[in-house]
């Protein structure tokens, strides 16, 4: 078969990234790696020098690692839980932006995964975690949990990207691409039957990753709440995360698709509308979460248990208070009267409340980790305090820029908008809206096909 | 979804061999994760150190990469009979 020119096709500006090179990325590439090296280096000095080049001390044995690790494995479900979602209740908006959603997942997921093995002081012993693991402790839970829900993740981001390597495959001269191309497209033809299969699949997976996307972020709150430190021992911890989590992940995916819009002339697929209808549901995190956060302190303020009161005054008005209300202020009080209006609810109004929301929720791990460990329970362990150390800064940008970099380079290899997707949209959006529309609108059923568009038409 | 991709001339038998290298990779990533996690009951049933809690954390994590397993053969294998069928001139019912 002939090499089909992709200059001439509908969604070309989708595919022009990835064959075309221009000068914009490398030079992004050049300034992410140099970030990414940085971090590496930052690492190989603590490798061989030890944990004493962080900030970390005794009683604060947690630092910028854990946070970063909470907050990466929030961020991640930005993607497949969104993209499920939407996926299951046939919400038509989603097609543009499940794929930029589910790659913000697979990434970030390991990313959030690697802060954990760089937290330890001994990696050499990383071995004993297969041999000598134990059940008993919530760190190995959190093992099987985000590693299960990588491998979900990837396989739910693969599936749904058949059609669109295939359709690489068919435009790709030759060389490494080609061949890579032709080895996942997995013999795709676009046949019925094989259209039957990659649906049923891509169904079953959009039902299995919800309740997995939920157990991990739950399971992360475990490793807090099953301890008895005070302000981490509350059974509404799990909710509390999952709410923050998706919370981070909808505010990272609106501030991806900015980037992506912007530097991709993604003009035409990601329209205000989808900007618009994700600030909606990122209002409506804004309220679940202050709802949490309400009731997380005021119950421990009203129990009023002197361990647990250290800590609520030391969030509330000492050392820890500029960080509590910067992170009152951002998640809540800028988001909030953003989203809140149509006028303001715009791609600039939900680029800004994103922004406050990102750093807002790493302030929030931030709040909850540090303040705990400083002020232990244990009275004859001294009050401790925590100030990173510019290793873990740098391994922190590192941790941000190979994000960034991991996305780019799979913005080179595949279409970061799902063309399969979008064409199906083009084609039969209309028909299986207005299909649904007649199915349960009263009156509708009784139209012959076409009319439930044309009486809606006649009613505006 | 929609849209035929028209009929392509057959591909090398190492890209098969390579796909099937993929399903075999994969199997075997998610085989190992099973035989960990049964390894891990194992050993909280012979050190009597909450067995319970390795039985719990087991029932969800076995099914969910048993599951992962399933379907990636059934997109495999499925994907390949599709083609096959369509070459031979049938679709799957």
């Amino acid at each position: 078969m002939a090499k089909i020119d992709w200059r001439t096709e509908d969604d070309a500006v989708l595919l022009a990234p990835i064959f075309e090179t221009g000068k914009g990325f490398y030079i992004t590439v050049a300034v992410l790696g140099a970030f990414v090296i940085w971090g590496i280096v930052s690492y190989l000095i603590q490798y061989t020098s030890g944990l004493g080049v962080t900030g970390m001390n005794f009683p604060v044995s947690w630092g910028f690692y854990i946070v970063n690790f909470v907050f990466f494995i929030g961020i991640s479900h930005a993607g497949t839980l969104i993209s499920a979602i939407l996926r299951l209740s046939q919400a038509e908006w989603r097609r543009p932006i499940t794929r930029v959603a589910e790659v913000i997942t697979v990434m970030v997921l390991g990313i959030g995964g690697m802060n954990i093995l760089i937290d330890l002081g001994r990696p050499d012993r990383i071995p004993n975690l297969f041999f000598h693991g134990r059940y008993q402790s919530p760190l190995l839970w959190d093992a099987t949990s985000i590693t299960a829900y990588l491998t979900a993740s990837t396989v739910y981001l693969f599936i749904p990207m058949i059609p669109d390597i295939a359709l690489l495959r068919d435009r790709c001269a030759g060389g490494w691409r080609k061949a890579l191309y032709q080895v996942l497209a997995l013999g795709w033809e676009g046949t019925e039957a094989q259209y039957r299969v990659l649906n049923r699949a891509i169904a079953m997976m959009a039902v299995l990753v919800v309740p997995v996307a939920v157990s991990v972020h739950t399971v992360v709150s475990f490793v807090f709440s099953m301890t008895v430190q005070p302000m981490w021992h509350s059974t509404i911890f799990g909710p509390y995360f999952v709410v923050g989590a998706i919370f981070s992940g909808t505010a990272m995916l609106l501030l991806v698709m900015a980037i992506l819009r912007k530097a991709m002339h993604l003009e035409d697929y990601l329209q205000p509308i989808h900007f618009s209808y994700l600030g909606l549901l990122m209002l409506v995190m804004v309220l679940l979460w202050g709802y949490f956060t309400f009731a997380e302190y005021l119950t421990t303020y009203y129990g009023n248990e002197p361990d647990e009161m250290r800590v609520f005054y030391a969030k509330f008005g000492g050392k820890y208070a500029p960080y509590f209300w910067a992170m009152v202020v951002l998640n809540f009080l800028i988001p909030l009267p953003i989203l809140a209006f149509n006028r303001t609810r715009t791609i600039a109004g939900t680029v800004i409340a994103s922004i406050a929301i990102v750093i807002g929720m790493w302030l929030e791990r931030f709040i909850i980790i540090i303040p705990t460990l400083a002020n232990p329970r244990l009275h004859q362990y001294p009050q401790g305090s925590y100030l990173p150390s510019i290793i873990e800064v740098g391994i922190m940008v590192g941790c941000i820029a190979l994000f960034a970099l991991l996305y780019v380079l799979f913005s080179k290899l595949f279409p970061v908008v799902s063309i399969e997707e979008v064409r199906e949209g083009r084609e039969k959006t209309v028909e299986i809206v207005e299909e649904r529309l007649r199915r349960y609108t009263p009156g509708l059923g009784r139209l012959p096909s076409g009319g439930a568009s044309s009486l809606a038409g006649e009613k505006r | 979804m929609s849209g035929q991709i028209p009929a392509r001339e057959p591909e090398s038998p190492w890209i098969h061999r390579a796909q099937l290298g993929l399903l075999f990779g994969f199997s075997m990533f998610a085989g190992t994760i099973i035989l960990w996690v049964a390894r891990l009951i194992y050993v909280s049933w012979v050190l009597q150190d909450v067995f319970s809690a390795s039985i719990g954390i087991a029932l969800v994590a076995v099914p969910v990469f048993l599951f992962l397993l399933t379907i990636f053969n059934y997109v495999f294998w499925g994907l390949q009979k599709g083609r096959e069928d369509s070459h031979e001139g049938k679709e799957a019912p």
